[in-house]
C-alpha cells in the first residue's frame, strides 16, 4: 500500500514538474530592447546613457584631458611620476601603444546615439521627439569629429581621399564599414550639427547635456577646424547671442572645482556614484597627478616655457599651477585637476566647451577674415578678466592672431585643444630645453619636435580594431 | 494491489518471526592465512543483523547468534572479506590479505561493475587523495587520470585548478567538467569546498557514452564524486584522526633579478645609451655619495614581501552502522598561510554526516550533508604592483621598505610609524597589504536525501532531492590614513568600505526508475528511465562606505556616507528526460544505447531544447571460452562508443537584446548591454571513443589504451564584433557578442600501463604510466576572417590549431647595428616593428599536446611487522607554448628602465659583430614572439614516505592503526625552456581573461610544500 502510494506519488509529482514551463525566465535588472524604447521616459534615459559613454577612460573620462596637451608642447613627462603615457608624449606609438580608446569610445556613444535615432519613430510628434532627436544628432557628431582629429588629416591640409574614420548611422552589430574620407566625415558632421541645430529648441542652464547655446558652440568649433571663418564666426555669435557668460577671475578656481558653473556650455558629468562601474566611472585628473602623504606626484608637469608665458599679473597662473616638492625635489603640479573642494581627489567634471573657447573661436574667425577690430574686442573679453591691471595690447594683424593663440594655448589649457589646435594650423610641437623640475632643472624632454608634415600627427589605428575589422585601413607611417 | 499486500503481509509476517527468535553461542579463531598469526579487532558479524563483535588480543571472539543466523561475516582492514557458514558451535577463519572486491564504477544515475563499464572511464580511489597539500579536491587530481589535465590556477592558499577533460573544448561556455557530488550537480566552488579525505572515489566519464546521459552539462566530460559512506554491520565504529603541518615556499625562478649593484650600472649604461625612460633614474641622476647610500641599505623585496607559507590541517572522522543503518560522520580543518607577508590566507572548516538507512524490506532512505566555511585573504591578482608578486619584479633593488634619514634610520610619521617607501611606482604593497585587507568568506553547504523503493526484484524506483547553498561575504577595507585612500578616497571622508557577497542557490530534483534482469542467465539486460528538474536563483548585494574615524572601526554603520549599493539577482533553470537502455550477452557482448533530451531557459524558445544520444559496445574477449585456457590474458576487452553532449552557455538570458540602467549626472540612464541574438542555440560535442582494456600475467601487467574524437560544433564564442558597430564591450574590453562560431575537433590518444614488478609476502612494489596526447584542429568559422581570442594574441582559423598564437615574428638582432629585427607577414626582415606583421604561428598553441605522469610506489613489510610505504609521481606537461609577459618586462630594452630588470638584459648589443639575445636599449619593446616561450616541464609533483605501526604493538594500546608520513609536493622542476615557472593558471585576471596557459603574467606564484603528519585510528 505504501509502495503504491510511493511510487503513485512519485509519478503524479513528475508529471507535474514536466508540466510547468519553468524555463521562460525573464532578468530581473534590464528591459528587453523591444520595449526599452517606447515612451518619452525610455527615450530620455537612452539619451542619458550616450551622454554617460562619454565618460570612458579613452575618451573623456581621462585620455582626452592628457593626450592632447601631453602630445603638444604644453607638457614635459614628471619623471617622478609612473612614466605612464610617455611613448604617446614622445610620439613613439605604434598599432599596439597608441590611444586605442580614441577609435573605441566614441563609437559607444555613437551606437547609443544611433539607437535613439533609428527608433524614433516610436514617439509621438511633439517637444520631446524633437529635442532628443536634436541631441542624439549632435552627440554622433562630436563624437564622430572627436575621432576625426585624432584619426584623420586636418580638414584644411587632407586631400580628397585622405581618410578619416567610418561615418557610423545605425546601431548594428553586423557592420564591417572602411574608412570613409575627412571630407566626407566633415560633411556628416555639419549635417548632423545642423540638424541638430535647427531642431534643438532648450536654452535651459543644465550644461551636462547640449542645447542650443552648446550646438552653435560646437558648430564654431567645427567650422574653424575646417578653415570656414565665415561661419565661424556665424555661429560664435549666435552663440554667444543664447548668453553666455565668461568665468570672472574671481571664479577661476571655483570653475576647476566645479563650483562656478556658468561659463560651461558643455560639461561631461563624474560624479562618486556614476554607473555602471567601473567603466564610466573616473577621477579624470589622475591622469595628471594623484596627492598621497608625500605630497603631490605629478605624471605630467607644464614645459616650463610654457609656464613662463603666464605672467605674475595672469590671475589664471597661481589657479592652473601649484608648485611643491616631491622626493626632495620641487615640481610646478597641475593644480587644475586636483579636485572639487570637497570630494574625492581628483574628480572633477569634463569642461568639454566654455564661453572662452567660444570667444577666442570667434576672435580667431574674425582675425583671419582681417576683422581686426571685431577680433581683438572678442579677445579682450576674455584677457580682461584674466590679468590684473589689464590694459589691452591693440594688437593686429599678424600680432594680434598670435595673441590669439597665445591666449587660447594659456585659457584652455589641458583641456583637450593643443594637439588639435597645432594640427589644423599646421604648425610643429616644438619643446623647450628644460627639465621637469620646477626651476627647469631636472631632465629635459628627450624628444622636443614633431614637424608638422610627420605622418604622427595622425594616430594610429588600434591593430585590435583591425583584427575585428579587416576592411579598416592603417593610417601611413605604421 | 494484491500483491502489494502480499508482499506487504509477508513482510510483516518475517519481521514478527524474528521477535521469537532463539539464540546460541558460536565462537572461534581468526588468523591469517599467509602466517597463522592470530588477528585482532577483526568484526564479526552475523549476516543479515546487527549482531557483532571484534576478535580480542589471541584473536578470539565469541557472539550469540539469533535463530536464523546462518553465516558469519568476518571484515578486517587490509584483508578480503571473508563469509563462513555457521556449521557449528566453533568457526575459525583464515584471512587473506589484499582486498580483491569487485571494483564497481559508479557512473552517476548507476552503478555497474568495472568489467561491465564500455566507455571511457577514469576512477580514481580516494586513498589517492587523502592528505592533499591543496584546500582543494582539483588539484589532487593532476597526474592521476590519462585525458584530464589539471592546471593549477594559481598557487594562491585555497584556489582550486583547471580541469580539461580531452582538450579544450570551448570558450565562452564553461570549459570545466561537471561534477557530480552523491548525484547533486555542483560547480567547482561546491567540489572544492569538499574534504578530500572524505572521497571514496572518482570517477572520470570521459566519452559520450558515459557523459551525455548529463546531456548538456556533459560536454565536458563528468566526474562523479562519491563520498565515503558507513558499512552496515561495522557496530564498532572507527574513529580517525590525522594531522599534518609543514611549508610551502615559491617555486625559485631559474634565472636572477638585478640587485642594486646591477640595476644601478644598468641605469647608467642606459642613460648613456639615450634611452629617455632612463634620464631620471638615480643610476643616471644620483652622485656618488647618493649611489652609496643607496647600496648600503638596499635589501632583497624578496625578504620584504614574501614568508615562508605554512600549511596544517586537522581531520577527524567516526564510521559505523549496524544491520538497517550505516553512517559516516567527518570534521576537518585545513589552515594555510600564504607566501605574502600579509594578506595571503585560507581557512576551511568542513563537516560532514551520511546516513543510510533501509528503512524496509523495499525502501531504503538515507541523508547526506556537508557543510563548509571557508575564508580566504588574497592578494589582488593585476598588473601592477598593488599585487605582491608584481612588486617583487617591478620595485628596484636600492628601494627601501621605508623613507630613510641620512642616517639610514626609518623616517617616523606623527603616530611614531615607519613612513613607508612609495617607491618609484607611487604604491608601497608592503603598507597595503596590511592597511588594505582583503577577506573573503564562503559558507556552503551541499546536501541530498533520496529514497529507493524496490518494487519488485530488479526494479526499483528512486527520488532524490539535493541542493546546493553558498553564502559568500567579501570585505574589502582600505583604511583611513593608508597610502591608497590618499590616492583615491575622499580627505573629508578618510576610508573606504566595500562588502559584498551573494546567496547561490540551486537544487536538483531526480527521478529515475530501473529494471535490471537476467534471462536465462546469459541475457543481462538493464533500463533506466528518468526525469531531472534543476533551479538556480543569484542574488548578489553590494554597499560601499566612506569616512572611518579610526582604522579599527570596520563595519559600515560606522561609516560617514554610504557612497554606493546595489543588488542584483538572476535565474536559471532547465527540464531534462532521459533513459538507457544497457545489454550484455553473457558478459561477453554488450551494447547500450541512451538519450537525453534537456531544456534550459538560456536559450530563445525555437532553440531551448536539445537532444543528446549515445551508443556504446564492447567485446570482453576474456571471456570467450577459447581465451579461458590462455592462462596469462587475464583481461582484454574492446569497446567502443559514439554519442553527443551539450554544454549550456554560461551567460544567462543569452539569446535577448537588453537594456540595463545606470545613471548620468545623477539622472537614471540606459543603454544597450547585450544583443538580442535568436538565433543562439546549445553547443554540441560530438565524440567517438575506440579503447582496450588488457591485463597480462595475472594482471601484473595492465593497461588502457583509448583514441578519441571529440567535436564541437555551434562553438560559443564572445565573438569580437567591429569597434565601429559600437556593439557592448565584451570581456577583452572591445566590442563584442556571443555568437555560435564553428566547429573544432580535439583528437587524441591516452595511455596507461601499470605493471607490478614485485608482489612478494612483504614485498609490494609497482610502476606506473600515464600519457595523453591531444591535437586540435579549427575545422569552420561562420566568417571568413580570423578570430580572436581576448587578449589578442591567438587566434582562431580553419585548419589550424585551437588558441593559435598570432604574433609578429621576431627575427634576432642585427649583429651590425643592434636593431631588433622582424619578419613582415611575406617573412622579409624588416627593422620597422608593426603588429600588422603578426602571422599565425602554426603548431604553437597554449595547451601542452603531450602530458602525462610516471611514478611508483613502493610498501615494504605487512600490517603486523610494521609497513614502510613510499611513493613518487612525476608530472609532464610537453608542447605547449606560454607569451611570457614577465619576461618581456625584465628584459624590456629599456622601456621599463625605471624598473627592476633581469640580470640578463645586460646582455645587449654594444659592438658591432655582437650576437646577443637583446637589442641595443630604445626604450621600447615590442610584442613578438620573442618573449613566445616553450612551456615544456617535468615535474616531481609528490614524494610520500610513510611507515605503519605494527599491530601488535598497538592493540596494547588499543589503537588500529598508526602511521607516521612526510610528503612533498613540486619538489623539483625541469624546465629546459621557460623562464619562470612554467605552469601557468590564470594571471593578471583583473586586468586580462587568457586562456590557460596562454600567459605569464605575475599570478600566485605555485609553490614547493612539505609536510609531515600523523593518522592514527581507533
Amino acid at each position: 500500500m505504501k509502495k503504491l502510494f510511493f511510487i503513485f506519488g512519485l509519478g503524479a509529482t513528475t508529471l507535474f514538474t514536466s508540466c510547468k514551463d519553468d524555463l521562460e525566465l525573464k532578468p530581473f535588472n534590464a528591459l528587453e530592447t523591444t520595449v526599452a524604447l517606447q515612451t518619452p521616459t525610455d527615450f530620455q534615459n537612452a539619451v542619458r546613457g550616450a551622454y554617460g559613454a562619454f565618460r570612458r577612460v579613452g575618451y573623456y573620462g581621462g585620455r582626452s584631458i592628457l593626450f592632447p596637451d601631453a602630445m603638444a608642447d604644453n607638457l614635459i613627462v614628471c619623471r617622478t611620476g609612473r612614466l605612464d603615457g610617455i611613448l604617446q608624449y614622445e610620439w613613439r606609438y605604434d598599432s599596439e601603444v597608441g590611444w586605442g580608446g580614441m577609435f573605441l569610445d566614441p563609437y559607444q556613444v555613437i551606437a547609443r546615439a544611433n539607437l535613439v535615432i533609428g527608433n524614433i519613430g516610436a514617439l509621438p510628434d511633439g517637444p520631446t521627439k524633437s529635442e532628443v532627436l536634436a541631441e542624439a544628432l549632435a552627440l554622433r557628431a562630436i563624437a564622430h569629429f572627436d575621432m576625426l582629429r585624432v584619426f584623420g588629416k586636418a580638414p584644411k591640409f587632407a586631400t580628397a581621399s585622405d581618410l578619416g574614420v567610418a561615418y557610423v548611422k545605425t546601431a548594428d552589430i553586423t557592420i564591417k564599414p572602411a574608412r570613409e574620407t575627412v571630407a566626407s566625415n566633415m560633411e556628416n558632421v555639419l549635417s548632423d550639427l545642423l540638424a541638430a541645430y535647427a531642431s534643438i529648441t532648450t536654452s535651459t542652464t543644465d550644461n551636462t547635456r547640449l542645447n542650443k547655446r552648446s550646438v552653435a558652440g560646437l558648430l564654431a568649433r567645427v567650422y574653424l577646424y575646417a578653415g570656414d571663418n565665415v561661419n565661424a564666426e556665424k555661429y560664435a555669435k549666435e552663440c554667444i547671442a543664447e548668453g553666455v557668460t565668461i568665468t570672472p577671475s574671481a571664479n577661476l578656481l571655483a570653475l576647476y572645482q566645479d563650483g562656478f558653473l556658468g561659463s560651461i556650455l558643455f560639461r561631461i558629468r563624474h560624479t562618486d556614484t556614476d554607473l555602471p562601474t567601473p567603466a564610466e566611472r573616473n577621477s579624470i585628473g589622475v591622469q595628471y597627478s594623484q596627492t598621497g602623504p608625500s605630497g603631490v606626484r605629478s605624471e605630467f608637469v607644464p614645459d616650463l616655457a610654457f609656464y613662463n608665458l603666464f605672467g605674475d599679473n595672469d590671475l589664471r597662473k597661481a589657479v592652473i599651477f601649484s608648485t611643491s616638492p616631491f622626493s626632495g625635489k620641487s615640481f610646478n603640479h597641475i593644480a587644475k585637476y586636483f579636485g572639487r573642494a570637497s570630494g574625492t581627489r581628483n574628480q572633477v567634471d569634463t569642461k568639454v566647451l566654455r564661453a572662452e573657447e567660444v570667444y577666442l573661436t570667434l576672435a580667431e574667425a574674425l582675425a583671419e577674415q582681417g576683422k581686426d577690430g571685431e577680433a581683438l574686442a572678442a579677445l579682450d573679453e576674455i584677457r580682461s578678466r584674466r590679468y590684473a591691471g589689464f590694459i589691452s595690447g591693440g594688437e593686429t594683424g599678424v600680432a594680434l592672431k598670435a595673441a590669439i593663440e597665445e591666449e587660447r594655448r594659456k585659457e584652455l589649457c589641458f583641456e583637450g585643444h593643443r594637439f588639435f589646435d597645432l594640427k589644423r594650423k599646421g604648425l610643429p610641437a616644438v619643446r623647450s630645453d628644460f627639465g621637469d623640475e620646477a626651476d627647469g632643472g631636472g631632465v629635459p624632454a628627450l624628444y622636443k619636435r614633431l614637424e608638422a608634415s610627420d605622418d604622427r600627427w595622425q594616430l594610429p589605428i588600434p591593430q585590435d580594431a583591425i583584427n575585428a575589422n579587416p576592411n579598416l585601413t592603417q593610417n601611413p607611417g605604421y | 494491489m494484491k500483491k502489494a499486500f502480499f508482499l506487504w503481509l509477508v513482510g510483516l509476517l518475517f519481521t514478527s518471526a524474528q521477535l521469537f527468535a532463539q539464540g546460541r553461542t558460536v565462537s572461534g579463531v581468526v588468523t591469517d592465512a599467509d602466517d597463522g598469526e592470530p588477528l585482532i579487532g577483526v568484526s564479526v558479524l552475523v549476516k543479515g543483523t546487527s549482531v557483532g563483535t571484534v576478535t580480542d588480543i589471541d584473536g578470539k571472539y565469541s557472539l550469540e547468534v539469533p535463530e536464523g543466523g546462518e553465516t558469519l561475516v568476518f571484515s578486517y582492514v587490509g584483508y578480503t572479506t571473508f563469509e563462513a557458514p555457521i556449521s557449528g558451535a566453533s568457526v575459525n577463519v583464515k584471512l587473506k590479505s589484499g582486498v580483491e572486491l569487485e571494483e564497481t564504477v559508479v557512473l552517476g544515475y548507476q552503478t555497474v561493475k568495472k568489467s561491465d563499464v564500455t566507455s571511457a572511464v577514469s576512477t580514481i580511489g580516494g586513498e589517492k587523495l587523502e592528505n592533499a597539500l591543496f584546500g582543494n579536491v582539483a588539484n589532487s587530481l593532476q597526474g592521476l587520470a590519462t585525458g584530464v589535465q589539471v592546471t593549477a590556477r594559481s598557487g594562491a592558499p585555497g584556489a582550486n585548478a583547471f580541469i580539461r577533460i580531452r582538450g579544450v573544448g570551448s570558450y565562452n561556455a564553461s570549459n570545466e567538467p561537471l561534477f557530480v557530488v552523491d548525484g547533486v550537480q555542483v560547480t567547482a566552488n561546491y567540489y572544492n569546498s569538499l574534504n578530500p579525505n572524505d572521497i571514496e572515489s572518482i570517477n572520470i566519464l570521459k566519452d559520450a557514452s558515459a557523459a551525455a546521459i548529463y546531456g548538456v552539462k556533459g560536454g565536458n566530460g563528468v566526474v562523479v564524486i562519491t563520498t565515503k559512506s558507513g558499512r552496515f554491520g561495522q557496530t564498532k565504529p572507527v574513529i580517525s584522526y590525522t594531522y599534518q603541518y609543514g611549508f610551502k615556499e615559491r617555486i625559485k625562478d631559474n634565472f636572477s633579478i638585478m640587485n642594486a649593484e646591477q640595476k644601478l650600472r644598468y641605469e647608467k649604461e642606459l642613460a648613456d645609451l639615450g634611452v629617455s625612460q632612463a634620464l631620471g633614474t638615480p643610476g643616471a641622476t644620483a652622485s656618488p655619495e647618493e649611489l652609496d647610500f643607496l647600496l648600503k641599505y638596499a635589501r632583497p623585496w624578496e625578504d620584504i614581501i614574501t614568508q615562508r607559507g605554512k600549511l596544517s590541517t586537522h581531520d577527524i572522522s567516526v564510521t559505523g552502522g549496524g544491520q538497517n543503518v550505516s553512517y559516516f560522520m567527518s570534521f576537518g580543518k585545513y589552515n594555510e598561510d600564504g607566501l605574502s607577508v600579509a594578506g595571503s590566507f585560507f581557512e576551511r572548516l568542513n563537516a560532514r554526516f551520511r546516513v543510510d538507512y533501509k528503512a524496509a524490506k523495499w525502501l531504503d532512505v538515507g541523508h547526506n550533508i556537508t557543510v563548509s566555511r571557508t575564508q580566504q585573504e588574497l592578494t589582488r591578482d593585476r598588473y601592477n604592483v598593488q599585487n605582491p608578486f608584481v612588486a617583487l619584479y617591478t620595485y628596484n633593488p636600492y628601494e627601501t621598505e621605508f623613507v630613510l634619514d641620512d642616517e639610514g634610520n626609518p623616517v617616523l610619521d606623527a603616530n611614531g610609524r615607519p613612513v613607508y617607501n612609495l617607491t618609484h611606482q607611487g604604491f608601497p604593497i608592503a603598507e597595503a597589504l596590511v592597511n588594505n585587507p582583503e577577506e573573503q568568506f564562503r559558507d556552503r553547504i551541499i546536501a541530498n536525501a533520496y529514497a529507493q523503493a524496490n518494487i519488485i526484484d530488479g526494479l526499483s524506483i528512486r527520488t532524490n532531492i539535493g541542493s546546493t547553498f553558498e553564502r559568500y561575504r567579501r570585505e574589502a577595507y582600505t583604511k583611513p590614513g593608508s597610502v591608497l585612500d590618499g590616492y583615491v578616497g575622499n580627505p573629508a571622508q578618510p576610508g573606504s568600505k566595500t562588502d559584498n557577497g551573494y546567496d547561490d542557490f540551486y537544487y536538483i530534483w531526480t527521478n529515475t526508475a530501473n529494471y535490471t534482469k537476467t534471462f536465462k542467465s546469459v541475457h543481462n539486460m538493464s533500463v533506466l528511465a528518468g526525469t531531472e528538474l534543476q533551479s538556480n536563483t543569484f542574488d548578489s548585494y553590494s554597499v560601499t562606505s566612506r569616512g572611518f574615524a579610526n582604522p579599527n572601526i570596520t563595519t559600515q554603520n560606522a561609516a560617514a556616507a554610504i557612497v554606493s549599493g546595489s543588488t542584483a539577482r538572476t535565474q536559471e533553470a532547465f527540464f531534462s528526460l532521459f533513459g538507457e537502455a544497457k545489454y550484455n550477452y553473457a558478459q561477453k557482448y554488450y551494447g547500450s544505447v541512451l538519450f537525453r533530451r534537456d531544456g534550459n531557459s538560456n536559450f530563445g524558445s525555437d532553440n531551448r531544447y536539445a537532444n543528446f544520444w549515445a551508443v556504446s559496445a564492447a567485446y570482453n574477449i576474456a571471456n570467450e571460452d577459447f581465451l579461458k585456457s590462455v592462462s596469462w590474458i587475464d583481461q582484454l576487452k574492446i569497446r567502443g562508443s559514439v554519442g553527443t553532449s551539450g554544454n549550456p552557455t554560461t551567460t544567462r538570458y543569452a539569446n535577448l537584446g537588453l537594456f540595463g540602467f545606470g545613471n548620468y549626472a545623477g539622472v537614471t540612464a540606459s543603454r544597450p548591454t547585450q544583443i538580442e541574438n535568436p538565433e543562439l542555440r546549445w553547443e554540441k560535442n560530438f565524440n567517438y571513443t575506440i579503447g582496450l582494456d588488457f591485463g597480462l600475467f595475472k594482471n601484473r601487467l595492465s593497461a588502457s589504451v583509448d583514441y578519441f574524437t571529440r567535436r564541437t560544433e555551434d562553438l560559443l564564442l564572445n565573438a569580437q564584433v567591429a569597434y565601429e558597430s559600437g556593439g557592448t564591450i565584451g570581456p577583452a574590453g572591445s566590442p563584442a557578442t556571443l555568437q555560435n562560431v564553428g566547429s573544432f575537433e580535439n583528437r587524441g590518444v591516452e595511455l596507461e600501463v601499470r605493471g607490478v614488478v614485485l608482489s612478494k609476502k612483504n614485498v609490494q612494489w609497482d610502476v606506473f604510466f600515464q600519457y595523453t596526447t591531444v591535437n586540435s584542429e579549427v575545422l569552420e568559422l561562420a566568417t571568413d576572417d580570423d578570430l580572436f581570442n581576448q587578449t589578442g594574441i591567438t587566434i582562431l582559423r580553419p585548419g589550424l590549431q585551437l588558441n593559435t598564437f598570432y604574433l609578429t615574428r621576431w627575427a634576432g638582432v642585427d649583429p651590425a647595428t643592434g636593431q631588433e629585427l622582424f619578419y613582415d607577414k611575406e617573412g622579409n626582415i624588416t627593422t620597422t616593428y608593426s603588429d600588422g606583421n603578426a602571422v599565425a604561428l602554426e603548431g604553437k598553441t597554449p595547451q601542452p599536446r603531450h602530458f602525462g605522469s610516471f611514478g611508483t610506489n613502493l610498501q615494504l613489510g605487512n600490517g603486523k611487522t610494521g609497513l614502510f610505504d613510499i611513493s613518487a609521481m612525476f608530472y609532464y606537461a610537453l608542447g605547449g607554448y606560454t607569451m611570457n609577459y614577465i619576461w618581456r618586462d625584465l628584459n624590456s630594452d629599456g622601456e621599463g628602465v625605471v624598473s627592476q630588470q633581469a640580470v640578463d638584459a645586460f646582455n645587449y648589443w654594444k659592438n658591432p659583430g655582437d650576437v646577443v639575445s637583446n637589442p641595443r636599449p630604445t626604450g621600447r619593446s615590442f610584442s613578438s614572439d620573442r618573449w613566445l616561450q616553450k612551456s615544456d616541464y617535468l615535474r616531481l609533483r609528490n614524494l610520500q614516505v610513510g611507515y605503519t605501526f605494527p599491530k601488535s604493538i598497538l592493540s596494547k594500546v588499543k589503537v588500529q592503526e598508526l602511521r607516521l608520513f612526510a610528503q612533498a609536493q613540486n619538489l623539483f622542476t625541469f624546465r629546459p625552456q621557460f623562464k619562470g615557472d612554467p605552469e601557468q593558471g590564470e594571471s593578471g585576471t583583473e586586468s586580462s581573461s587568457p586562456q590557460v596557459g596562454e600567459i605569464a603574467l605575475y599570478g600566485y606564484p605555485n609553490a614547493v610544500g612539505v609536510t609531515f603528519g600523523v593518522n592514527i585510528q581507533f
